[in-house]
């Protein structure tokens, strides 16, 4: 699956709650470990499940900002390894860029035995993560260490502190992670003058303690851990875990903060407004494209498909840029960009044909970006383009109405192969920031309809008395369904394809040969995503003494990937869908049917199932469909979703009985 | 003069490349839509050149790259990684290498140049005390399908220090043409790790057939004007590297030129002198030296032969903490701990930990010290690598072992494969050629090979189900060999917990999903001299019922299965790890109202002298049994004899998917179960 993200935005996101500003002079001696460390390791800890690798027993944050509005974290953390895969939360890092500085950082540990170390300046080493496959050029970089006595037991124990210059007045600070937070606190510092207000994600509201000459105070002890590993079907660990955003605001702040979408959108407008111009080149081909063209969603297409598909995919981005789009101008001139610059292109094309759109920030993930918490807190940018007033189209699937009234068409120019007029599935039913400067608001993105993500298959065989099946089989598919079939069969080789093919008759057949492979449309989105081919497969009906034993369902899976384990978390089923089976097989002469799998229809209204087996003279004729109506299922549905599995993997494996006549 | 010539040599290519620095594209190399033979190709390399020149510490590159499809456009995506280091005993300056000189363009296929203007960008990639990791990266502008992209760029140096070229020639593009040259430098130098004076320059080359790497002689330009002889290859037209399924570890066998800076005039004589600098290396840390010796003697104290002794010693070494599945210790915690410097195998058991190619050392040394012969002996892991005696690199090998004579007989062991049995070896160093020791220096060696019956899984089911279909029983699975140490090694990494979620996993990938599993007990896993065997309570439902049948998987162990071989053509060699052998029993008991209507005929198929499957189904009133025996006993398997294999595992994997049909009567009376599957 293609998968387009501006690491930047998340990355930078998430290391801020990271971060902490150091106030005072650090309290340890220069060969010693700090008394904090010390007096963390030897609390007494509470009882944690078997599967917890790590604890953090102390984490304190302090977040200084200076009157010209830059800031310095400082960072106190302390974690204790419980399992010998809790090594992993051992090696202390610190994220920083070309606009940030890493002031100090120092780095402890107590082995199991109780023996303390102290890391010198010259063990914490520079890491930068590669570029992602030649697709990414980021600043991004950290201070990483590896300390000695990392092993269950062990305490590994770090402080820094950090200057920054913040794009924007605000700072995150992520309170709950995959393993158990025992103490932990973050302090607020400002400059006189200032004030400042809280939201959060995933939480309560709660109040900080005035600690008296503008230091606020907020404690958040014994956090639970938000353990999604060996979870099916888990939603995104963002999208549960606890954060909180400060957002302020003072005298010679240029973008001052009180916690509004609106504040995030005039602040995002300061960046991007002058980047969406329609230089006269732009202008030039964006009227070539819509040449002879008068209707808004025919333009918008046009457009659309060529940002989508002309414009390469590829990342550069240091300090701001990890925000702000390059210029129009000169993403139209390299014909590439990232998530943004590709929003950024499209939106002044579609300007200057007359359409009016906005960038819209979106997280990748869904559930990230809650709607109490306004935050630049996401990963992803998309476009959200005006719809006229009074127009109506059944090609528009991905609506959404703002609070101005206004109509907007939601589209992804980044994600190669959804067709224009939907929206990937991962982003559907998340929230998303529309960045219309003073009208900015967060959006809710729309569920489509299951019938925008299909795929049908129809095949007709022959079985012959020895076993063997033969026949021709067609599958359609169309939206994300159809994703990695136009991929393959826009990207690979005839090699790759064939042996696609082939693995994907492995789960159905034992000996299968699949030739005359036959693809259309992989390019054209809009439209079915076609492939066709040949099958002959011996073994396929199988004896058991007397009888011959046939399965109706003769191939493709629609595995729900539950386990037997009760649910405490939602539910992510990724995609509305709907797929549809429709088989025939012809059934060897001297054979008749004495017994027929019973057909089975199901409605939980988040999803239906539905299918039936019959039999017309010497011909047995399956048809089946599924249809998912929701992307996401409460935890209390998990029954439900185990039961549905269970039904559908029981009709896939049933098999229809055949006797000598 | 002299001088003068020198920078008319090094101005030479600056000024060719001023006046013309890319090629002009062909008529044909514009239209070109495909590549002929290879449908779908992403892109082909229409032209690459790599000069080295040593005396200026430069390598320059030039690449051509033909875009034919969307999937091609990413090689407009330049990642040029380079390693910097710092001066040390092994490079007394240092070598803080740069990539610069970076010029590309697009050329569309209607012959409009776009020129790259814009800015590679410098990233540092891992900083340490010792070295750099840097790349530059850019992005050649405006490609389209059917573009050509091509960009040059050049590697700089020190003057300090010379490095051989290695010619990479195959890859995952087809190659049109190519062209390679080496100017080696006339300086005199000295080996950075041995101080030996370099006299020769050795070469690996692994080319087509009809293609041969060249050399030739100019004059020379220093004081005394020796001959400079350059090395130089052109090739045309290379096939991508096959990728396959079960493909041979041969990625190090592409075809490729690797050279070297040599002492040596030849590979056996590389092999004989650095062999005996290994030899003597590892004997120093293995000794033994008094210390060893005497924890020795206590350690095998009672025991009367060489076999028991070397059991001891075996047992004492796998005792110890084998730090390569920890954590390596850092001098100061061994110092925290009391513990000094780690010189020596003495030192190993004394701090009861060492990482595997220590406790090697630390197992020869004290059959040594017990009497024995004993010698080391390096092999690649043929997982990955397979070694070639031609390539003049220690890098090829990855793991040490051991080879003791005991009682007459030179026996294998790898006492740093924790829960490697006695006299066992990880499949990884089986079937392998590597450097051993012997009286008096080093040779090529060969380690053994194993038998099917070596590696050995057999999986028994014991089930009941009730009148509705319900399913208890128990599931017991023995690992030996291979398997064994599989899991066991896996164990290693983690904790109880987490070695039963593996475990458990595992079994449920291969049942019906309807039952659920549970570890109930995991014997000897650290008892690596026994089988291991893991216990597992199931529950749930199992087959598919019709109005009047219920019908069951045949193998419920491989009611999960997929086929194996789906592709009918095969370019490589099939390989599998290691020969073995599985055995499944079931058992399942069934209540009075039900009754075996039909079930699949006992098989056997067989690959002659390769593999063989038997499978029976064993009916009776209230129970059936399957016995399902399957046995593979090689590693490669040729592509001429892939149709041959593809059958015989078709064959079985059919008759694996087969059903057992009971009929379903009224419920009358209770049924007990039957006896135990054994």
């Amino acid at each position: 699956m293609l998968f387009r993200v501006n690491a930047r935005p998340v990355s930078r996101c998430c290391l801020a709650g990271l971060f902490f500003v150091l106030v005072a002079t650090p309290l340890y001696a220069a060969s010693g470990v700090p008394d904090w460390v010390r007096t963390a390791a030897h609390q007494t800890l509470p009882n944690f499940p078997e599967t917890t690798k790590a604890v953090v027993l102390l984490d304190e944050t302090t977040y200084t900002v200076a009157p010209d509005g830059s800031a310095v974290e400082h960072l106190r953390h302390v974690v204790k390894i419980l399992r010998p895969q809790g090594r992993e939360y051992g090696y202390p890092s610190v994220w920083y860029d070309k606009d940030s500085k890493v002031l100090s950082m120092h780095v402890w540990s107590i082995d199991p035995a109780g023996h303390e170390y102290a890391l010198k300046d010259n063990e914490i080493q520079d890491f930068s993560p590669p570029g992602d496959g030649g697709q990414l050029y980021s600043d991004d970089k950290a201070k990483v260490a590896d300390p000695p006595g990392r092993d269950p037991g062990g305490i590994v124990a770090y402080e820094y502190e950090k200057r920054e210059r913040p794009y924007l007045a605000e700072t995150n600070w992520y309170f709950q992670d995959e393993i158990p937070h025992v103490t932990q606190s973050f302090v607020l510092v400002l400059p006189p003058g200032y004030s400042y207000t809280t939201t959060w994600a995933h939480h309560p509201q709660t109040d900080g303690i005035d600690l008296e000459n503008h230091h606020y105070r907020w404690d958040m002890n014994n956090e639970p851990a938000i353990d999604l590993e060996h979870i099916p079907m888990r939603p995104a660990s963002g999208s549960l875990e606890a954060r909180m955003t400060v957002h302020y605001s003072g005298p010679g702040l240029a973008q001052p903060q009180e916690g509004t979408w609106k504040g995030i959108g005039e602040w995002y407008d300061s960046l991007a407004h002058d980047r969406i111009v329609a230089t006269p080149d732009i202008s030039a081909k964006a009227a070539e494209l819509t040449q002879g063209k008068t209707d808004f969603y025919d333009k918008s297409e046009a457009i659309g498909d060529f940002v989508q598909q002309q414009i390469r995919y590829f990342v550069i981005e240091m300090g701001v840029g990890g925000y702000q789009p390059h210029p129009a101008a000169d993403i139209f001139r390299g014909r590439y960009g990232d998530c943004k610059d590709k929003a950024t292109l499209l939106s002044a094309m579609l300007s200057s044909v007359g359409i009016h759109s906005a960038l819209l920030m979106v997280d990748t993930q869904r559930g990230v970006i809650d709607p109490e918490d306004p935050s630049i807190h996401g990963n992803h940018m998309i476009a959200a383009i005006e719809v006229p007033q009074g127009y109506e189209s059944p090609k528009l699937h991905s609506v959404v109405t703002a609070k101005t009234g206004k109509r907007y068409l939601i589209f992804d120019p980044t994600w190669e192969k959804t067709p224009f007029g939907q929206l990937e599935d991962n982003l559907q039913g998340s929230y998303g920031v529309l960045l219309e400067g003073a009208n900015s608001q967060v959006i809710q993105l729309p569920v489509l309809d299951p019938k925008f993500n299909s795929i049908r298959r129809s095949a007709r065989f022959q079985l012959d008395a020895d076993g063997t099946l033969k026949g021709t089989v067609t599958v359609k598919r169309f939206g994300d369904l159809a994703e990695r079939e136009r991929y393959l069969f826009t990207h690979g080789d005839a090699k790759e394809q064939q042996q696609y093919i082939d693995r994907t008759s492995s789960r159905d057949f034992a000996a299968a040969s699949l030739t005359d492979l036959k693809a259309e449309n992989a390019e054209a989105l809009n439209k079915d995503m076609t492939t066709s081919y040949a099958i002959s497969a011996s073994h396929f009906a199988t004896a058991a003494g007397p009888l011959l034993m046939v399965r109706p369902r003769v191939l493709g899976s629609l595995d729900i990937p539950v386990d037997h384990k009760a649910r405490k978390v939602g539910i992510d089923l990724r995609q509305t869908m709907q797929a549809s089976d429709d088989f025939e097989i012809e059934l060897p002469a001297g054979y008749v049917v004495d017994e027929l799998p019973d057909p089975v229809k199901v409605d939980l209204g988040f999803a239906s199932y539905e299918s039936s087996t019959e039999v017309q003279g010497q011909t047995l004729h399956y048809k089946r469909v599924y249809t998912q109506r929701e992307v996401t299922l409460p935890a209390d549905k998990y029954s439900e979703l185990q039961k549905l599995a269970g039904i559908i993997d029981n009709d896939e494996q049933s098999r229809a009985v055949l006797k000598r006549k | 003069m002299r001088a003068g010539l020198l920078l008319a040599v090094a101005l030479a290519p600056v000024v060719a490349h001023a006046a013309d620095p890319f090629l002009k594209p062909t008529k044909e190399e514009l239209e070109m839509k495909s590549l002929p033979g290879y449908p779908g190709a992403a892109a082909v390399v229409l032209f690459r050149e790599e000069i080295s020149k040593d005396d200026l510490h430069v390598f320059q590159n030039y690449n051509r790259i033909k875009i034919l499809t969307e999937e091609g456009k990413k090689y407009a995506n330049v990642e040029l990684g380079f390693v910097s280091s710092s001066a040390s005993a092994y490079m007394e300056n240092g070598d803080d290498k740069m990539v610069g000189d970076i010029i590309g363009r697009t050329i569309h296929a209607d012959g409009t140049i776009i020129p790259f203007t814009g800015k590679p960008y410098l990233k540092v990639i891992e900083k340490t005390k010792g070295y750099k990791v840097r790349e530059k990266v850019f992005t050649l502008p405006d490609v389209e399908v059917g573009s050509i992209i091509e960009y040059r760029y050049s590697t700089r140096y020190n003057d300090y220090v010379y490095e051989a070229p290695d010619w990479y020639i195959q890859g995952d593009l087809y190659l049109k043409a190519a062209h390679y040259v080496w100017y080696p430098t006339g300086h005199e130098m000295t080996d950075g790790a041995t101080g030996e004076a370099i006299n020769s320059i050795s070469w690996l080359p692994i080319l087509p057939p009809g293609t041969e790497l060249v050399h030739r002689d100019l004059p020379g330009t220093d004081a005394v004007g020796r001959v400079l002889r350059v090395y130089e290859l052109n090739i045309k037209d290379v096939p991508p590297q096959t990728e396959e399924e079960f493909m041979p570890p041969i990625a190090s066998f592409s075809y490729r030129v690797l050279f070297n800076f040599t002492p040596y005039r030849t590979p056996a004589e590389y092999w004989k002198s650095r062999g005996k600098v290994w030899s003597k290396s590892v004997d120093g840390f293995a000794g033994p030296n008094s210390d060893l010796r005497s924890a020795t003697e206590s350690i095998i104290a009672g025991a009367n032969t060489q076999d028991e002794k070397l059991r001891k010693i075996y047992a004492a070494v796998m005792a110890l903490e084998n730090t390569s599945y920890t954590r390596a210790h850092e001098q100061r915690e061994d110092k925290a701990e009391g513990l000094g410097k780690v010189s020596n195998a003495s030192d190993v058991l004394s701090h009861k930990r060492g990482d595997s190619a220590q406790l090697t050392e630390l197992f020869v040394g004290m059959a040594r010290a017990a009497g024995m012969k004993a010698y080391m002996m390096l092999v690649p892991d043929r997982s990955s690598e397979l070694f070639a005696p031609g390539r003049m690199s220690f890098s090829q090998f990855s793991d040490l072992i051991a080879i003791v004579n005991v009682d007459g007989k030179e026996q294998f062991f790898a006492p740093g494969s924790r829960y490697c049995p006695y006299a066992r070896l990880p499949w990884e160093d089986t079937v392998a050629q590597g450097l051993r020791q012997v009286e008096g220096g080093t040779d090529f060696g060969h380690t053994t090979e194993e038998n099917y019956k070596d590696n050995k899984t057999v999986r028994i089911a014991n089930l009941k189900m009730d009148e509705h279909g319900g399913i208890t029983g128990k599931i017991n699975i023995t690992f030996d060999g291979a398997p064994a140490l599989h899991w066991r090694q896996q164990a290693l990494q983690g904790d109880e917990e987490s070695i039963k979620h593996s475990l458990r996993t595992s079994l449920e990938e291969m049942l019906p999903k309807t039952l659920e599993v549970k570890v109930s007990e995991i014997h000897g896993i650290s008892d690596y001299e026994k089988p291991l065997t893991v216990d597992y309570e199931v529950k749930g439902t199992l087959g598919t019922p019709t109005g009047k049948r219920l019908v069951l998987p045949v193998d419920l162990f491989r009611a999960g299965s997929t086929a194996t071989f789906t592709h009918e053509k095969r370019e490589l060699a099939v390989y599998f790890h290691y020969p073995q052998m599985t055995q499944d029993a079931l058992r399942i008991n069934f209540p009075a109202n039900f009754s075996i209507e039909g079930s699949p005929a006992s098989s056997r198929v067989d690959m002659k002298g390769s593999g063989l499957y038997n499978m029976t189904v064993t009916p009776a009133p209230t129970n059936v049994t399957v016995r399902r025996d399957f046995i593979f006993n090689d590693l490669f398997v040729m592509p001429k004899n892939y149709p041959g294999l593809r059958s015989f595992y078709s064959q079985f994997e059919a008759k694996d998917q087969e059903s057992i049909v009971l009929k379903v009567a009224p419920v009358e009376a209770s049924t007990s179960a039957g006896p135990e599957v054994k």
